[in-house]
Formats: structure tokens, sequence, C-alpha cells
């Protein structure tokens, strides 16, 4: 169980190593990550058949249980022996590829991460852990895609990459998460007991599977996610022998592989991922025949190979898909490295330039043609003996696998255009006799010796262990398969000694490449603008309240003088009436309530002045009667002078 | 008769008016009710001196002024009696023979 542990944690470890205590040496760093992986694949021998697993509850919440753990089984077994063979060879092609770079520290660190991350995902027992490797490999990967950080493309490629993978995630964590409402834990083995129980509902298993699915399909770069490994091919050559090709790209396959006991509960599933498999693998080829760059090519080429895997676990044949996957490492890791190696020494991988390149490195010649062989299935090399089994498990659908041969033949057209182009033509321009670096060669040499015979090796074993996986191939369907193959790379050899680099399907496979390269980018376009619509939509709203608000301010401002003309109107009114009434006042006062207060005032005075002959005082009357005796007296004396005068 | 005086009549008149005037004064000026009385009293006497010097000096002969002293004198008398009747009937009220007193015809 220790030892278990160890698989993941040596090569993190050297990770967090070369970061820390060996930051100024970029050999060493190198080394170190090589003797981590080199220990890894030791390890292997003592664990081989052994069933080991053992979880740890990480956080109780409620009735809800996340764990963490790591198990062992045959599964897991074949994944972690090719991920540290895989990933050794080509550790030991990167010392020499990385030679003259800068940075090498941080790819090596990030390197032995990933694989670290890799070794990790395929242990995990727990969905949570699981997760958590997915993402971690993610990382990885965006980092060593933009690698080269003074390119542009690098950037944009690997944030592409990321991204989608990204989207395709979510559904994979809503499928886990679904999985923990459901059985209240993030334990695999219990998930797979309860679903081969029937402890699920239909529906809910439908939908958990389906969100599987798509969460695999990001990953392993299938229709519609596959937009981003062709893009990802700027990166370093070991990152795409090892990440894109055989390891990385593969976890989605292997998530598919685990999940395996769901696909047999949900036959729609298994129909589902059977013809995305065949038509991933079908338009993958297609669009391989067309290219023009070496590793475009390999890489189309990997996502019809997983495309091929993904079928056969739809056929219901995990056998089929695991040995395809053993081989596929195999002779594309071989490819990719080979590829770097004709980079280093020739600088481009247009292979208009190359045309002929192989006579200036005849030893390079092994690797590619053998790998070649191999990817078209002919035998007696390893890809006839996987294909063959994929041929098996899919031989009683008959549409599918008459699609199934169409992608065989193209899978031969495609490399043997390259294979042809590179090394079987007469060089067009002069190349120098270049020479590789010693740790270049070598690994690839081995590696391809591995994508020849493994098959041939595996075959006998497989039928020992899995007597009842075995499935016998009527003689006519195989001799199909091998006559597709060959013709296959026959008419790919003829069409480029005849018409040269010529696309071979011409306006078909363009039209293919730019739907499936397309696609994204139209959906991303679509959501931009109905963002962009909402945008626009709130500010004709906000344009349209501000035009209220304004145009009601204007209203307001030409109503104003009206209402300054109403208040001033108003005003001289209520002035003038005011005049008026203080005019009518002083008049009033003048002509009326003066002389009548006048007259008032003048009685009463009189009244005043007379009220004393009323009063009894004797004085008074005395004195009136005196007064009006002498006036009468005089009144009349004068009277009398008066007569006497006139007569 | 001829007697003679050799007061000439003016000043006769003139007595008489003095008289007069002194009658009108008291009656004015005096608050006793009796001196009021005494002063009607002089003013009749001022009139029978002033008719008595008319008759001496213009119409000797005609007897009827000195009846009419004689009338006058009489009137004079039973007016003084009234008015003294009065006077002690408002002095039986009023215990108090002030002219000022007597004001009870209207009081504001």
């Amino acid at each position: 169980m220790i030892l278990l542990f160890f698989i993941p944690a040596l090569p993190l470890l050297a990770s967090v190593l070369i970061l820390t205590m060996l930051r100024k040496d970029g050999q060493k760093s190198a080394v170190a990550g090589v003797i981590a992986t080199a220990f890894t694949l030791a390890l292997l021998p003592f664990l081989f058949g052994k069933n080991v697993s053992s979880s740890v509850p990480w956080l109780q919440l409620n009735h809800y249980q996340l764990t963490i753990g790591l198990s062992l089984d045959m599964l897991s077994f074949i994944f972690i022996s090719v991920i540290s063979i895989v990933s050794l060879f080509v550790q030991i092609y990167a010392i020499g590829y990385m030679k003259e770079e800068t940075g090498k520290i941080r790819f090596f660190s990030i390197f032995s991460f990933f694989i670290g991350s890799m070794m990790l995902l395929v242990l995990a027992n727990s969905f949570l852990l699981l997760f958590v490797a997915w993402e971690a490999v993610s990382v990885a990967s965006f980092l060593l895609i933009s690698f080269y950080l003074t390119r542009e493309e690098s950037k944009r490629a690997a944030l592409t990459a990321f991204i989608m993978i990204r989207v395709a995630d979510v559904a994979l964590f809503v499928a886990w998460l679904l999985v923990l409402l459901q059985t209240g834990t993030t334990n695999i083995p219990t998930f797979l007991n309860a679903v081969a129980t029937g402890q699920f509902a239909s529906g809910m298993l439908i939908v958990i599977t389906v969100f599987f699915v798509i969460g695999a399909l990001g990953k392993s770069a299938q229709l519609p996610f596959s937009s981003w490994l062709p893009g990802a091919m700027v990166a370093p050559t070991p990152v795409s022998a090892l990440l894109h090709s055989a390891t990385m790209v593969v976890a989605g396959v292997y998530l598919l592989l685990r999940l395996f006991p769901l696909f047999t509960a949900v036959p729609v599933a298994s129909q589902i991922i059977l013809w995305i498999g065949l038509v991933t693998a079908l338009v993958g080829a297609i669009i391989a025949t067309g290219q023009m760059h070496m590793k475009r090519v390999l890489a189309w080429s990997t996502i019809s190979q997983i495309g091929e895997m993904i079928l056969a676990i739809g056929s219901g044949s995990i056998i089929a898909a695991m040995f395809h996957f053993i081989t596929q490492a195999f002779f594309k890791s071989t490819l990719f490295l080979t590829a770097g190696s004709i980079d280093k020494a020739a600088g481009t991988l247009e292979l208009e330039k190359l045309k002929g390149f192989g006579r200036a490195l005849p030893i390079l010649a092994i690797p590619f043609l053998l790998s070649t062989l191999a990817l078209a299935g002919i035998p007696p090399f390893s890809g006839f003996f996987s294909e063959e089994a994929i041929l098996a498990s899919v031989a009683k659908n008959t549409p599918a696998l008459i699609l199934f041969l169409i992608t065989l033949f193209l899978a031969g057209l495609y490399i043997g255009r390259v294979a042809t182009a590179v090394f079987l033509s007469k060089p067009t321009h002069k190349f120098n006799n270049a020479s590789l670096p010693f740790f270049m060669t070598y690994p690839t040499l081995i590696l391809s010796f591995g994508a020849a015979d493994i098959g041939l090796v595996l075959k006998p074993i497989l039928l020992l262990l899995l007597p009842s996986q075995n499935e016998t191939l009527s003689l006519l369907l195989r001799l199909i398969s091998v006559g597709t193959s060959i013709s296959g790379l026959a008419i790919g050899f003829i069409y480029v000694k005849f018409f040269g680099l010529k696309n071979p399907l011409g306006r078909v496979q363009q039209i293919v490449e730019r739907v499936v390269l397309g696609v994204p980018n139209i959906t991303v376009q679509a959501v931009q603008s109905i963002g962009t619509l909402l945008v626009n939509l709130e500010q004709l709203f906000d344009d349209l309240v501000r035009l209220l608000v304004s145009q009601t301010f204007v209203l307001v401002e030409k109503l104003q003088p009206v209402e300054v003309a109403f208040d001033d109107g108003a005003l001289k009114f209520a002035t003038n009436t005011f005049t008026l009434s203080q005019i009518t006042d002083k008049a009033e006062n003048i002509w009326f309530s003066n002389p009548v207060d006048t007259l008032g005032n003048t009685i009463m005075l009189a009244g005043i002045r007379l009220k004393p002959l009323q009063q009894g005082k004797t004085y008074n009357y005395l004195s009136a009667i005196l007064l009006w005796t002498v006036l009468i007296l005089g009144a009349s004396a004068f009277l009398l002078i008066i007569i006497s005068v006139i007569r | 008769m001829n007697l003679v005086l050799t007061i000439p009549l003016p000043f006769f008149l003139a007595v008489a008016a003095v008289l007069f005037a002194i009658g009108i004064y008291t009656v004015l000026a005096q608050r006793s009710a009796v001196m009021i009385l005494m002063g009607i009293e002089l003013m009749f006497t001022a009139i029978v001196l002033n008719a008595i010097a008319f008759w001496r000096f213009v119409t000797p002969q005609d007897f009827s002024t000195q009846l009419f002293a004689i009338l006058v004198i009489t009137v004079s008398t039973i007016e003084m009696a009234v008015g003294l009747a009065v006077m002690m009937l408002a002095y039986r009220n009023k215990r108090s023979v002030n002219m000022d007193k007597f004001e009870e015809v209207h009081e504001t």
C-alpha cells in the first residue's frame, strides 16, 4: 500500500524539488525528473497483480462524506505502466530536446508535476481526488502549451485548450456532485456497486452518464470539443508526445473505462458514445488527410484514434479499448518524437519544405516507418492487433463497421502520405547532413520497437488473462481490414508520388475541417452577440429614460416663462386691485367717513355743550334768561331807533 | 304841585340801573336761596324806583304809577312769601339752603 502511495508522490516530489532546490541548474533538474519517473517504473513489478485500495474520509457534512483514496486494479495498473514507460522515454528525449532552450527548470518541474497528477488521476478511487487530478492535469497542460512565453499563438492556444476543457469539466463536476447527492459519498467503487445493484432511478442515471460522457469528451478532444488539440501543437514536442498523444487526452477514455458499469446499465449511453466515437474517428481521419504541418496531422490522428477507443467502449469491449490505448500510446509518441527530431534538424515541420528530408537523417526512418505501419494496422505490427480487437467488437453493427473500415482506409492514407513525402521522396532542395543529440535518438528508437511489437507480445498475454473477452473474427473480415489498411497506405504513397502534397480529398476535407474548427467559434460568437444584444438593449432603455427625463426638463423650461407671465399678471392684477381699494378707502375717508365723523363729533360736542342746560344748575338757567332778555331788549331798542329814524 | 327836584332824572335812572344790576348779580352769584330772594327784591325795588322817577319827571299829575308801585310791592311780597314757603319745603328735604345742591333735574 505504501508503494502505491509512492507512485504519484515521487514525480510530484520531484516537481517541487526542481522548483525549490535546483533553481540554478537546468541539467540537474531534468535528471531529477527522470530519476523520479524511473523509480516509479521500478516500483511497478512489485505491484503487479495486486488489488489494493484504501480510502480515507476527508470531510463529513451531515450525511455526505467526501473521501480520498487510491486503489489499484488491472485497469489502473495498465494505465500507470504505459504512462511511466512512455514518460520515462519522453523525459530522456526532452533532456536533449530542451538543451538550448531557456526556462528548463520550469519545463521539467511542470513535466514532473504532470506525470504525478496523471498517476493520481488513474489511481484515484474518489471522485473528488479524480476531479482534482483532472484539473491539475489541465493546468499542467496549460502551462506547458504556453511554454514559449514570447509567442502569441502559444498563449492563445493554451487559453483555448484550458477553457474548452473547462467548459466540458462543468458537466463532469455536476455529474459527480449528483453522485454525491444520491449516494452520499464520493467513493467510486461504492457508486459502481450502487449502479450495478440498481439503486439509481433510471432518469437520474441517464443524466449522470451523459454528463460524465460530456466531461470525458472535452478532455479527449472529441467532437464537438476537438478544436483545441491541433492548436495545442505549438507546445514543445515532448509535451505533444506525452500529453497530447498518449496520456492526458486518454484521461477521458480512462474515465469511461472506469465507469463502464454505467454503460451496461444505460444502453442508450453506449449507443451515444459509440456513434460519437465513430463520427469523431471518421471526421478526424478526413481532416488529417489534408494537413500540411506534420504535427497537425498527428494531432488529428490522435483525435481519430481516441475516437476508435471510445467506439470500442460503446460497443461493449473494454479489452479492445485498453489494448488500443496501449498500442496508440507507443506508436503515436514515437511519431511525435520523430517529428520533434526532424524539427530540430530541419527547423521546420511544413511538409512542403520537408520533402525528401529522410535522406539527410536516415536513422529516423526506422522509428517513423515502424510507427506508420503500426498506425495503419499492418500485421504483424501492434496496431493490427488492437484494431482487430476493435473490429471484432463492432462487427455486429453493420453501418458502424462500414464507417470504421473507411476510417482505417483514411488512417493509412494520411500517414502514408506523410511518410512518403518525408522519407520516400526525392529531396527538392539540398539538406545538410544533420546530426541529433544522443539523448534524442535512442529513446525514440526504443519506443519505436515498443510500437512495433508490443502488440505481438500483448495479444497472447491478454488472451491468457481474459479468455472471456476473446471474440473470434471471421477470416473474411480480417482480410478486408488488412486490405483496407494496405490500400490506404498505397493510395497515400501513389498520390504523393504523382500529385505531390495536394489535398487528396480536396473540397470535402476543407469543408469538414472548417466546420469542426468553426463550431466552437460560432458558439462563442453567438453567446457574445447575445451579450452585446443585451448590453445594447440596456443601453437603449437607458437612453430612452434619459431622453424622457431631458424632454421633461425642456418642457419645464419652456413652461417657466408662461408661469412667470401668469405670476406677473396676477401680481399686477392684485397690485391694481390693491391700489384701487386704497383709493376707494381714501375717497371714502375724505368724502364720507370724515364728514360723517365730524358731523357726529360736532353734534356730540354740541350736546356736551348743551348738557349743562339740562343739568338743573339754576345759575345756568338764570344766565340764559338774562342773556335772552338783554338780547330781546337790545334788539327791540335797535328796531325802535331804526323805525324812528326811518320816520 | 309844582315841587322842584334838584336831582335831575338820569341820576335816578342811573341809581335804579345800578340797583337792578346788583340785583341781577346777587341772583346769579349767590349760593344761598334766601340771598337770591333778596336779589329779586332788589330788582323789584329798582324797577319801582325807575317807574317812580319816570312818573315824577314825565307825568307828575297822573297817579297811576303810584298805584303801579303799590302793586309791585304787593306782588313782590306775595312772591317773597311763596318763595320762602318753597324754600322752607326744600330745606326740609335737603337740610341746606345752598342753591348748588338743588340739581335733581338731571345729573350727568
